[in-house]
């Protein structure tokens, strides 16, 4: 079975995250979600893109929110934190990497 | 006892997806029914086109004709026609496969604008045989018959 890795790139509709979506989008072993707090802006980048490899998922993702449920739902092998402000990241700046060892899981083992 | 959250749990404020569509079409309305979005994105409500509701009278003021495309609302953009379908081919589950053959035809939007007019004309014929007539929301003068 062809099982995809998963890469939640927060803030991928933004000008960093949305160059990350860009420069990944041509490889087939990835699903990319493209997250961020507006669905409508993911759901606008991910339509704006070519067919592609990559298969291309707009979700929502707030680093402020509930990050361990987020992330429980979202089921990402890889997280890249590509949103911004970079200076606005307080005290706090990886936060939401620190939680993403606790989501992991063997993707063999996923439903879908 | 501990609870796992479900996904849609999980969902801060739950998001109401609106896809407005003419109900008087047998094609269009199956269409509709079967589609399904991610649990974790929030719930799909159906607006037939042809009843008076606050998202028409946005979709008239904003001078999209709905007889042309369906309309799909996430958050406060209206996706119209073949940008609707593609939205909302991407916001849809995988689960079954009327959903994931939908998602692998229409998650494209070159491909949705190309298949778009050709699923409106077969509507429109379907509507002309049924014997109904536009919706014609923006009230275009001779704009009632197919």
């Amino acid at each position: 079975m062809n099982i995809r890795c998963r890469v939640l790139i927060v803030g991928g509709y933004g000008t960093f995250g949305g160059r990350l979506v860009q420069l990944l989008e041509n490889e087939p072993r990835l699903t990319l979600i493209v997250a961020g707090r507006s669905l409508s802006r993911a759901t606008t980048c991910c339509a704006s893109r070519p067919p592609a490899g990559a298969e291309l998922v707009p979700a929502t993702f707030d680093r402020s929110g509930d990050l361990a449920a987020q992330l429980r739902a979202l089921e990402p092998d890889i997280l890249v934190d590509a949103s911004g402000p970079f200076q606005a990241y307080g005290d706090r700046p990886y936060r939401s990497s620190a939680f993403t060892p606790a989501t992991n899981s063997d993707p063999s083992a996923r439903s879908r | 006892m501990s609870h796992e959250p479900t996904a849609r749990e999980t969902l801060a404020q739950p998001r109401e997806i609106l896809l407005v569509y003419d109900q008087d079409c047998p094609l269009c309305d199956s269409y509709c029914h079967m589609a399904r979005i991610r649990d974790t994105i929030g719930t799909l409500l159906l607006v037939n086109a042809r009843d008076d509701s606050d998202v028409m009278r946005e979709i008239t003021r904003r001078g999209l004709d709905i007889d042309q495309g369906m309309a799909l609302k996430v958050d406060d953009v209206l996706y119209y026609g073949a940008d609707a379908i593609c939205a909302l081919s991407l916001l849809s589950s995988r689960s079954g496969v009327f959903n994931r053959l939908n998602h692998w035809i229409f998650r494209s939007g070159t491909r949705a604008r190309l298949l778009y007019p050709v699923l409106r004309e077969c509507r429109n014929l379907f509507l002309k045989l049924l014997g109904r007539t536009k919706i014609n929301n923006l009230g275009l003068q001779g704009n009632r018959r197919f």
